[in-house]
């Protein structure tokens, strides 16, 4: 029960109630045996349509009769020209029902079912529908559903609804529905343009959403369809770091791919590799991939990507590709004039969050390295006056800062070289998040953050053999995953207190060295002998 | 922070939770077979049943209910096609076929039905192009994908239908703000959202979703009230405590919204005389909204005295664990 507010009642009005609910019952009740009769013995009359036209008026939501009326329509022994008749009633019965009850799933599909079923469907009228209902609520999501419906079924082209669109938002930017129906007709019309008409496109449709974010500030709709828009959008899979050393490869690709589309090709044959993603999964972003032999010095080493070819450079026994660019954005004076006007909005509206949120968006796009302080200073900003989701801010903080450490390494790294260590200590960090990056690290120094809810993130360390999780108010390793090359782990100073827990994870590593200094455990009896039946060669620190 | 114009207040005082009020409230509901609500909502009955009993099982009440009686109508709600009915003498349907597995798993009962003849009438509503229509009169719509999907795991018969093309067609649900709605082009809602993520948890394909995109968007439902809405700009309702909170549990990323607020809103929605959940303070409460206060509750992990809920199944965990499944989560790592 959606929206029915409880009220009170005296006596007199409860027994007035009482008896026209016992009224509508005993009516409900005749009428269903009425139908469920006539419907055992096969008979589709006058009666019948009559008996359920009357009750779905009542109830829409009695799907069973829909069924019934649609068995008649089916089972009938009416001529051609009654039968187009009864079609047009339904019509007129769906729309009534819709008056009342704009949300009944059964009855809209009850219209679609008709106007399936009739010789010539008048589509104009359909759409002149549609359009009125969306007047009188233009969130009403059953019947956008039906609009696009109707749209495939008249073969109105999205250029035409795109206008339609329009008139919808300039009417009122604070709607959620149309701006979803314009992000869909844009990318059916984006499928056919190439990328000069879709950036120039979204230039314009740029300039469009700051209007409508200005004219109302609070409203949320239009931020959404912004933050779409300063999305970028490839189509192509492109290879951003690939690893090959000894018989084992590493590479990621900025969107998910199959290993149907990755070949490695050594001096131009595709080589034999068994590939597999982390969760098993048929496509990923990242692969791990097995040779049959390593590889030669001297071969010409190349990965191909969906039909691009990107060479490895060999050195130290090690081939590498690297991808070290930020995407080149095309509008940079637009994105830099409305970072600018939000800073204004910013000053008369302090409180606006999607002013600040939208700012960050923009300077992370526009230049993130030269932004990154101005960045962190509006996250900060954000788990301030957005409380609600003052963990999504500081998750967001985790992700950008990562990505800053990443970029920083590489500002330091040799052409021809990609670094195996980094150093993520102290930084506030409350998520790993998602970074491919870290699947390549062999060294990997996390401590003093705050990632005891995160361990199961761990897992993307696949490459990692020393790791330090110290000072990370860790309370118990049950989501600690598998890492088969670990050999030193750090915990000092946490909260651990479970002997079996580091049982379990001393069975599923081989590790040389384990430190449990500053941690509970570290008062048990049990913890060393424990452990020596289990690692009887590991280095232990416990004090 | 200016007032929001899709928002409410809450009342000045939050009630404690009133578990024997709601144990009452839903164990009283139908008792007397001709009361006006009870009688005018048969035609959602399963569905209903399947509410208030995993309700009461969460709050540890599930032995006082008629079993034996409930067995005995979802036996009788079978029909010819395999497929169950909301009542007697109505037709069948996959949201309803789903309601009764659902209440036979609980119960632990799964022999009261003709399990061969409901996975065939699950596959018979497979389409070309991986959908699933909800009867054979053909209306297609995400739900009644997740119920296929939910119906067939819970009877562990998924291999009868083709799941690589259901998840193809969920996919192609997917819009412009990470979210999922009931059909291609229709706009993210977080029931479509709920229905999609579990369909994709059960077959294992969540790295198919934007979980950082989606997650932004789900915890942006929440309000100033502390509730959650279902789309943007619209009035929060305690039913959307469950649709957002499973999916950002299924997503890793539960502590997104805010906990505390969340909690007083759901407790607002009690009605502190007669039991049970509204969707907003002071509106009537029902069946529906009274599971879906609870899962929240259970979910969010308090302190109340409730058993845990499953994120993907809207059942309770213990039963998920007998039945040997395991739906993926991202928070988890293998």
């Amino acid at each position: 029960m959606h929206g029915r507010v409880k009220v009170r009642t005296t006596a007199e009005q409860e027994a007035l109630k009482k008896k026209e609910r016992a009224e509508k019952l005993s009516r409900y009740r005749i009428g269903m045996s009425i139908v469920f009769k006539k419907r055992k013995d096969k008979v589709y009359d006058d009666e019948l349509m009559m008996v359920t036209e009357r009750m779905v008026l009542q109830n829409p939501d009695i799907y069973t009769l829909w069924n019934i009326r649609r068995e008649a329509f089916i089972n009938n022994d009416w001529d051609e020209k009654l039968l187009e008749e009864f079609y047009q009633n339904e019509l007129r019965l769906t729309e009534n029902c819709l008056k009342q009850n704009p949300k009944s799933y059964w009855v809209w599909y009850q219209r679609i079912w008709i106007t399936n079923h009739l010789a010539e469907c008048n589509w104009k009228k359909e759409l002149m529908l549609c359009t009125k209902c969306l007047n009188l609520d233009d969130r009403n999501f059953h019947c956008w559903n039906y609009r696009e419906f109707v749209v495939q079924k008249a073969g109105i082209s999205p250029e035409e609804e795109f206008e339609f669109a329009t008139s919808k938002i300039l009417n009122n930017f604070s709607n959620y529905s149309s701006w979803h129906y314009r992000s869909l007709l844009l990318s059916k019309m984006f499928h056919n343009s190439d990328q000069n008409d879709i950036d120039e496109k979204k230039k314009q449709e740029l300039d469009l959403v700051m209007n409508a974010t200005f004219t109302d500030p609070n409203d949320s709709s239009a931020w959404f369809y912004q933050r779409w828009l300063l999305n970028t959008h490839e189509c192509l899979a492109t290879l951003s770091q690939a690893l090959i050393k000894s018989d084992n490869v590493i590479l990621f690709a900025n969107k998910n791919i199959s290993t149907e589309s990755i070949y490695l090709k050594v001096n131009n044959k595709n080589e034999n590799v068994q590939w597999k993603s982390l969760q098993q999964t048929k496509i990923s972003k990242l692969w791990f991939g097995k040779l049959k032999k390593q590889l030669n010095e001297i071969n010409n080493v190349q990965i191909e990507i969906e039909g691009t070819f990107y060479p490895l450079v060999c050195i130290n026994q090690k081939w590498i590709y690297k991808k070290r660019k930020y995407k080149f954005c095309s509008n940079k004076d637009q994105l830099l004039e409305q970072l600018s006007s939000y800073k204004q909005l910013i000053e008369m509206e302090p409180n606006n969050k999607w002013a600040y949120l939208t700012s960050i968006l923009l300077m992370r796009k526009i230049d993130f390295i030269k932004f990154y302080e101005n960045i962190l200073t509006n996250l900060n900003v954000l788990v301030n006056i957005d409380s609600l989701r003052s963990n999504y801010y500081k998750d967001l903080r985790s992700k950008y800062i990562i990505e800053y450490k990443i970029y920083e390494l590489w500002n330091i790294e040799e052409d021809q070289e990609i670094k195996t260590e980094i150093d993520l200590s102290g930084l506030n960090l409350t998520t790993l998040s998602n970074n491919e990056h870290f699947s390549f690290f062999e060294q990997i120094n996390l401590s003093a953050n705050y990632l005891s809810d995160s361990l199961h993130q761990l897992f993307i360390l696949q490459s990692c053999t020393k790791l330090s999780l110290s000072s990370n108010q860790v309370e118990n390793l049950k989501k600690f995953p598998t890492l088969q090359n670990l050999e030193v782990l750090l915990l000092r100073n946490n909260k651990l207190n479970n002997l079996e827990e580091i049982l379990q994870l001393l069975t599923r590593h081989k590790l040389k060295l384990l430190d449990l200094r500053e941690n509970p455990i570290c008062n048990t009896k049990e913890l060393q002998t424990g452990i020596a039946q289990i690692s009887p060669d590991l280095q232990l620190y416990i004090e | 922070m200016p007032v929001l114009k899709h928002d409410i207040e809450l009342p000045a005082s939050v009630p404690e939770l009133l578990l024997e009020k709601h144990a009452n409230f839903l164990l009283s509901y139908g008792t007397d077979k001709d009361e006006y609500m009870y009688c005018m909502t048969e035609h959602m009955r399963m569905s209903g049943m399947y509410w208030g009993l995993t309700a009461l099982d969460l709050m540890g009440k599930l032995e006082q209910t008629n079993r034996n009686e409930v067995l005995e109508f979802i036996a009788q709600c079978q029909t010819e096609s395999g497929g169950i009915a909301a009542s007697l003498q109505h037709d069948p349907h996959i949201l309803y076929t789903l309601s009764a597995v659902q209440i036979l798993c609980i119960y632990n009962a799964l022999d009261t039905i003709d399990i061969e003849k409901v996975v065939k009438y699950v596959k018979e509503r497979q389409q070309p192009d991986g959908s699933f229509t909800g009867d054979i009169w053909g209306e297609i719509d995400m739900r009644f994908s997740f119920c296929a999907v939910a119906t067939l795991s819970l009877l562990n018969r998924l291999d009868v239908i083709d799941v690589e093309k259901a998840v193809e067609f969920v996919m192609k649900c997917m819009n412009f703000d990470g979210g999922f709605g009931s059909k291609p082009g229709a706009e993210s809602h977080a029931g479509m959202i709920y229905c999609s993520i579990g369909l994709l948890s059960i077959t294992g394909n969540l790295h198919l979703v934007d979980a950082d995109q989606l997650s932004w968007w789900l915890c942006e439902r929440q309000l100033p009230s502390g509730g959650l809405n279902g789309r943007p700009e619209k009035l929060p309702d305690v039913c959307y405590s469950w649709w957002v909170l499973s999916a950002l549990t299924i997503l890793g990323r539960l502590h997104w919204v805010n906990k505390e607020q969340l909690v007083k809103f759901v407790l607002a929605c009690q009605d502190t005389e007669s039991g049970g959940f509204s969707d907003r303070p002071g509106d009537i409460a029902d069946p529906f909204h009274t599971l879906f206060g609870l899962t929240a509750l259970s979910l969010l992990n308090t302190d109340y005295p409730l058993k845990k809920i499953n994120p993907t199944y809207c059942m309770p965990e213990y039963v998920i664990q007998r039945l040997h499944l395991k739906p993926a989560r991202l928070d988890q790592s293998n």
